[in-house]
């Protein structure tokens, strides 16, 4: 089972390099080719568009883990160890829960957009599609929430000294 | 009522420790939920349109162009040939670490980018020639936030999207201001250089000279290609944030070939995951502005502040103040997207320009960055020279007081950064 997050955990971080920077040389290639032979394809921007949405979801809950969310520290960093865990379990519940909305009215929204029928106006896309990043890369971002509310609750039981939780970082 | 109702939910959360982000979607999914009940699906909508837009394809863009070239060798390539040119002088190495920030930052949007990228070459170098530790790390972690004052520049990007103005414009406002700081911080280099004794033993042979010019002709025409592409209005700063990374990229595989394949990899993943928390701030942002807007906030804080405010210069004053206190206390790249779109009404009813005022807070933003306990350069210092914050801390504090100088200067003088975009643009 480990084996088997740790694979996706690995998909997921290769593919949201390579959607910035396939979104890099597309663009590039884009500007080349409307320079050089004015060229354009029509569908280009809403295309890199939906892949920058997607990728920002992505990249936001894969930021999670890495602790990449900025958040005030002020209190937790001048109150007791106890209670800076305390203070991080709901802190990070709270997140959970709220981007669990995302998920609940996301799907909501979709089914609504399926009703409609709408498309995109330059590749003709079902309005759908593009909305489905939120609710999907929401389970994945508030469940990481809802683990790093556990670490800090586990540290407040055995009384552990007060440091962030998440993977480091390497910038 | 509703309006405690939001202020109560935000400062609350913040103060839990929330990420920002959720705190600002979470105060808008409570206020639409409870005062106004329309449905929260509008909610999502919000969220989307925020970022369904082709402008911010330059933030990631911006970010991956700029990790590239401090992992790369562009940086150690543009300290050399610096060196060439101020290095014999008193103060020359602290001086050409500047000038250097400054290249950098002509090249990158990214203010921890440049500190990396400068700063882990040019902080050991200028302690091994004997410049004093302190004013050594000092110097580079403040000029490093040159690197968004100087064109191009993230926050920039942000701000020109919640304020409806031309991303090009702004661009070319921070020019004059930014030569500016790092003049200040160049003439502040040779006074405590002449003062100390620390003179240049930096020499170089007519042919040296030439190898160094040689060797860094490539990361000295990428402010040229980036710039000069959308100043010649060849391309948009998103076009030019593309080219600059397919430039990085093709400059350090093929010309310099010292980036590995592998570690290029993880650039591009770090820079990813880094663009979509900042992306995913701006779109819950983007919700928690529309909010303050369908509530009229912008107008009502007008009305005060005009009421209780004497002359735009006592504002301007108030706002940086501030800001200094926000910059001490949280992320202040996310307070000024958030507080900015609030000060609209306030802002044309002084008759301030935009543009000035977002130089204005840039330069808070890059005091933010320098402010103790939570400043993002610090971070980014004490990981390159591994010390204790309140080193760092002890020896920005001087710097600090330089950049709050030059903020001074920027706000009463909005000639600085009007005047570009007035001749070329307007």
């Amino acid at each position: 089972m480990n084996k088997f997050i740790d694979k996706l955990n690995r998909i997921e971080e290769w593919s949201v390099g390579i959607i910035l920077l396939g979104l890099a040389v597309l663009t590039f290639i884009e500007t080349v080719l409307r320079y050089t032979i004015s060229y354009t394809f029509p569908w280009f921007q809403e295309f890199a568009n939906y892949f920058l949405i997607f990728g920002t979801y992505l990249g936001a809950s894969i930021g999670v883990k890495y602790g990449t969310h900025f958040s005030m520290e002020a209190l937790t960093e001048c109150v007791p160890d106890r209670i800076s865990h305390i203070l991080k379990t709901i802190a990070y519940s709270i997140s959970g829960l709220a981007v669990m909305l995302f998920i609940f009215y996301g799907i909501k929204h979709i089914k609504a957009v399926i009703g409609f029928g709408v498309k995109s106006p330059a590749m003709q896309l079902p309005m759908y599609i593009p909305y489905i990043a939120i609710p999907v890369f929401s389970v994945t971002m508030s469940f990481r929430f809802f683990v790093l509310s556990w670490t800090h609750f586990k540290k407040f039981l055995k009384n552990e000294p007060y440091a962030k939780v998440h993977k480091k970082v390497s910038r | 009522m509703s309006l405690s109702i939001i202020f109560i939910c935000f400062f609350a959360l913040l103060t839990l420790s929330v990420p920002v982000s959720v705190v600002l979607v979470t105060t808008t999914a409570i206020y639409l939920f409870f005062v106004a009940q329309t449905p929260l699906t509008s909610l999502i909508q919000q969220l989307f349109n925020g970022l369904d837009n082709f402008v911010l394809l330059g933030v990631p863009f911006f970010i991956l162009a700029g990790n590239i070239m401090a992992e790369g060798a562009i940086s150690d390539r543009l300290v050399n040939v610096m060196k060439l040119f101020v290095g014999r002088f008193t103060g020359g190495l602290a001086m050409s670490s500047v000038l250097a920030c400054m290249f950098f930052a002509a090249i990158s949007g990214s203010s921890p980018a440049t500190v990396i990228a400068i700063g882990s070459i040019m902080i050991p170098a200028l302690i091994k020639e004997g410049y004093g530790e302190r004013f050594s790390i000092g110097l580079l972690t403040s000029s490093g936030s040159l690197g968004i004052l100087i064109p191009p520049s993230i926050p920039m990007i942000l701000y020109a999207l919640v304020m409806n103005v031309s991303v090009a414009e702004i661009f070319l406002a921070g020019f004059l201001p930014g030569i500016f700081i790092g003049c200040c911080l160049m003439a502040y280099s040779y006074v405590r250089s002449k003062r100390h004794g620390w003179h240049s033993s930096v020499r170089y042979t007519f042919k040296e000279g030439l190898t160094i010019i040689k060797d860094g002709f490539w990361a000295l025409l990428l402010p040229f290609l980036v710039l000069g592409g959308i100043y010649g209005g060849i391309f948009t700063p998103t076009e030019a944030a593309a080219v600059s990374v397919v430039y990085a990229l093709f400059v350090e595989l093929f010309i310099y070939k010292e980036l590995k394949i592998r570690k290029l990899f993880v650039v591009c993943r770090d820079s990813a995951i880094l663009s979509g928390c900042l992306l995913f701030i701006l779109s819950c942002a983007m919700t928690f502005i529309w909010l303050l807007t369908v509530e009229q906030i912008p107008v009502k804080l007008a009305e005060f502040i005009i009421k209780n405010v004497d002359s735009k210069w006592l504002f301007l004053l108030a706002i940086n103040g501030v800001f200094l206190i926000i910059g001490a206390l949280m992320d202040i790249v996310t307070a000024v997207i958030v507080i900015s779109p609030i000060l609209v009404e306030t802002l044309s009813r002084y008759d301030i320009d935009f543009v000035h005022f977002g130089i204005i807070m840039i330069v808070n933003i890059e005091c933010g960055f320098l402010t103790p306990p939570f400043g993002l350069n610090l971070f980014v210092s004490m990981a390159i020279v591994r010390r204790s914050l309140v080193d760092i801390g002890r020896a920005i504090l001087p710097f600090l007081l330089l950049f709050l100088l030059c903020l001074l200067v920027i706000t009463y003088v909005p000639q600085l950064s009007t005047l570009l975009p007035k001749l070329f643009l307007r």
